[in-house]
């Protein structure tokens, strides 16, 4: 099962770097439609890494505590509220900001919680490095 | 590692996990590539979407929603 997950994890990350290195799709020709292609990749992501860390604190084991305490989820979905909104409001000049509060956003994780949410966060840190972002 | 092993993993793990990534971007996109005016709606839908989704989650915690 625990290959299973990191050969998924493998398979995703090889997937996102080959759809976001090879650019965008032939019918996208605009710089505004490119750059927005690529901003919508990254505002996908995120939201993945958001919906995972939702899902994770809603999720209570047998003794009824959550997968992750609310001390990582809120921060984690801030920052990815806030990333969403940098985003939409400045899809050509999102990266330093976006890149500098992801590098905080993980920094604060715990380590068992950010192990419980390695796939997604492998995935914001693998589009953010196909896009010249990256950590 | 075995080889056995190795073709065992590409056969049940490597090639479906493959597959469902092809066939969930075909069925995303109904076997078309976006134009402009799709990517640039989708964008704008999608950082809305999330935004409402993590601002409902706060909401659920007590915590005000994001500046």
């Amino acid at each position: 099962m625990r290959l299973r997950r990191a050969v998924s994890a493998l398979v995703l990350s090889l997937a996102l770097s080959v759809t976001v290195a090879c650019g965008t799709p032939v019918t996208v020709v605009t710089p505004q439609g490119k750059i927005a292609y690529t901003a919508d990749q990254i505002a996908t992501r995120v939201g993945e890494l958001e919906q995972a860390a939702i899902q994770a604190n809603t999720t209570k084991d047998a003794t009824g505590k959550p997968g992750i305490p609310d001390t990582t989820a809120i921060p984690l979905v801030q920052f990815c509220i806030s990333a969403e909104k940098t985003l939409k409001a400045t899809p050509a000049g999102w990266q330093a900001s976006v890149t500098t509060a992801w590098a905080e956003a993980k920094k604060a994780i715990p380590p068992a919680d950010a192990q419980k949410l390695a796939v997604v966060i492998q995935s914001v840190d693998v589009v953010l490095a196909a896009v010249g972002g990256g950590l | 590692m075995n080889p056995l092993v190795i073709s065992a993993l590409v056969q049940q793990v490597l090639v479906p996990e493959i597959a469902a990534i092809i066939r969930a971007h075909a069925n995303a996109t109904n076997g078309q590539m976006p134009t402009d005016a799709q990517v640039l709606a989708a964008l704008g839908s999608d950082t809305d979407r999330f935004i409402g989704i993590g601002n409902a989650f706060l909401a659920s915690k007590g915590v005000p929603p994001s500046a």
